[in-house]
C-alpha cells in the first residue's frame, strides 16, 4: 500500500469516521429500512473516501458528508425509478396555517420524532439537517440542490406544521407507535 | 430601526440558527430584552430544536447496530493497510524485517512461505464454509446480499461473470440446479456466491479475491462441519463448500473448475 494512501486513509478515518452514527441517523430516517440505511452509509463514505482530495480541512465534514449522502440517494432513487419529492407540496401549505400553536408542556421523545414523521418528508428533511445535524443554510442548499430561500421557507414551514402536528399529539400518546 | 413582535418571530428560526446579519441579530436581541412573550416563544423554540436533537440522538430505531462502524472501517481501509502512520523509524524496521524475511527464505524459508499460503487458505476456506452456512442454510447474515451485478460495479467486476454461470453438467449424481446468485459478506470478506442442489444438498459456489489452492481443484480441510474443495481463478480464491461427501464436492469443483477460470480470467 502506498505511503500516501495510507496517510490520506488515517486522515478520513480521523475525520469522517467519527460522524458515522449521525450519518447513519438521518439515514434511517430517509430510508425507513436497516439494510437500505446502511447500504446508503457506506457508499457514502466509500464516494468520500474517493473524493476525500477535496475536502477542505477544517470545513465541516458531516455536512460535506451529508451532501454526498444526499446525492448517493437521490441517484439511487433516480435509478430506481421512483418519484421525486412532490416540491409542490410548499405552494399547496403555504397558507394552510391559520396560527402557530404553542409547544405542549408534556412532550416525550416518541411524541416529536411522531410529529416531524406526520410532516411532508421535505419538511422533515431541511428540519433535521437544521436542528439535528446543525448545518448552515448554505449547507443544506447545497446538499440538497435548492436556493438558500427554499430552505429557509421550508424550515419557517416545517416548523409550523411540526408545531401543530405537537399540539395534535397532545400528551403524545395518540401519535406513539407510528415508527 | 425598531423590530416589531412579527418581524421578530419571522426571524426567530434564522436567530436561532445564527444566520442572520449582526445589526439584525442586535435588532432581534434589543426586541427580547423589552418583549417577554417573544422572550417565550424563542425560549420555547429553542428547546423545541434541543428536544428534537437529543430524541433523534437517543432513537435506539434510528441508531446503527453495534459493530456498524467497525465493519464499514474495515471494508473501507485499503488492502493492507498496516493502521499507522508509516513514519521513518517504522520505515527503517520494516527494511531491517525485510531483510530478515529475505534471510528466512534464504535460509530455508520456503518452509515457512508455504506454511503462510496454506494457513491462509486455510482462513479463506473457513470464511467460506462460514458464509455457507450463515448465507445459504441459515439465512442469517448480518448484512443483506446484494446482486452480483451491483457487486461487481461497486466492488469488483468478476462477480458479474457468475451471473450467467451455467451449472455444472455430467455429474454422476445427476442435475444440478441454480438456486441463488448474490454477493454476500461473511467476516468482512465479500464473496460472490452461487447456491445449487445437488443429489438433494446445497451446494455453494464461492468467489473472493485472493489466492485458492491453485490451479487443480483440491479438497481444504477447516474445522467446520463442511466440506470445501478450492482452486484459484485469475486472481481469485473459488470455494465449493456443502455437506455432500468429499468425492461429490471435490466432483462439483472440478466439473466448475475450467468454466469458472474462463469467466474470471476475461472478467
Amino acid at each position: 500500500m502506498h505511503v500516501s494512501d495510507q496517510a490520506t486513509w488515517q486522515t478520513f478515518e480521523a475525520e469522517a469516521m467519527p460522524h458515522v452514527d449521525r450519518l447513519f441517523r438521518l439515514a434511517m430516517w430517509l430510508e425507513r429500512n436497516r439494510a437500505e440505511a446502511e447500504d446508503l452509509v457506506q457508499e457514502t463514505l466509500a464516494q468520500a473516501l474517493q473524493s476525500f482530495h477535496r475536502y477542505t480541512p477544517g470545513t465541516n465534514c458531516r455536512a460535506w458528508l451529508i451532501t454526498i449522502l444526499q446525492h448517493v440517494r437521490a441517484n439511487r432513487r433516480r435509478a430506481l425509478g421512483r418519484a421525486p419529492v412532490d416540491s409542490d407540496v410548499e405552494g399547496r401549505v403555504a397558507n394552510t396555517i391559520p396560527f402557530v400553536p404553542p409547544v405542549p408542556e408534556v412532550l416525550t421523545d416518541e411524541d416529536l420524532l411522531a410529529a416531524l414523521d406526520s410532516i411532508s418528508p421535505q419538511y422533515q428533511e431541511v428540519i433535521l439537517l437544521c436542528d439535528v445535524q446543525e448545518m448552515t443554510y448554505k449547507e443544506i442548499a447545497a446538499a440538497l440542490d435548492i436556493p438558500i430561500g427554499t430552505v429557509m421557507s421550508r424550515l419557517h414551514r416545517g416548523r409550523e406544521l411540526l408545531r401543530v402536528a405537537l399540539t395534535q399529539c397532545g400528551t403524545g400518546s395518540a401519535a406513539r407507535g407510528t415508527r | 430601526m425598531t423590530v416589531t413582535c412579527r418581524e421578530a418571530r419571522e426571524l426567530a428560526d434564522p436567530f436561532l440558527s445564527d444566520q442572520l446579519l449582526v445589526e439584525t441579530t442586535n435588532e432581534i436581541v434589543r426586541h427580547l430584552e423589552t418583549c417577554a412573550a417573544c422572550r417565550d416563544e424563542f425560549a420555547a423554540r429553542r428547546t423545541l430544536r434541543t428536544r428534537l436533537q437529543s430524541a433523534v440522538a437517543a432513537s435506539p430505531a434510528l441508531a446503527p447496530r453495534p459493530g456498524f462502524a467497525a465493519d464499514l472501517t474495515a471494508r473501507l481501509r485499503p488492502a493492507a493497510a498496516p493502521g499507522a502512520v508509516i513514519t521513518r523509524r517504522a520505515w527503517i524496521e520494516s527494511w531491517w524485517a525485510a531483510a530478515a524475511a529475505l534471510l528466512a527464505l534464504l535460509g530455508g524459508g520456503l518452509f515457512a512461505r508455504d506454511t503462510v499460503r496454506r494457513s491462509r487458505l486455510a482462513t479463506l476456506a473457513a470464511n467460506a464454509s462460514g458464509d455457507h452456512q450463515n448465507c445459504a442454510i441459515t439465512f442469517n447474515l448480518r448484512e443483506r446480499p446484494i446482486p452480483l451485478e451491483d457487486a461487481a460495479r461497486r466492488y469488483d467486476p468478476a462477480y458479474a461473470s457468475l451471473a450467467t454461470l451455467d451449472p455444472p453438467a455430467g455429474l454422476p449424481g445427476g442435475a444440478v440446479d441454480v438456486l441463488d446468485r448474490h454477493s454476500c459478506v461473511f467476516e468482512e470478506r465479500r464473496f460472490g456466491h452461487v447456491v445449487f442442489r445437488y443429489e438433494g444438498h446445497v451446494v455453494s459456489l464461492l468467489v473472493t479475491s485472493g489466492s485458492g489452492a491453485g490451479s487443480t481443484p483440491a479438497l481444504v480441510t477447516t474445522d467446520t462441519p463442511y466440506r470445501v474443495a478450492s482452486f484459484d481463478a485469475g486472481s481469485h480464491a473459488v470455494f465449493v463448500v456443502s455437506d455432500l461427501p468429499e468425492r461429490d464436492v471435490l466432483g462439483v469443483a472440478q466439473a466448475l473448475a475450467a468454466p469458472v477460470a474462463r469467466r474470471l480470467s476475461t472478467s
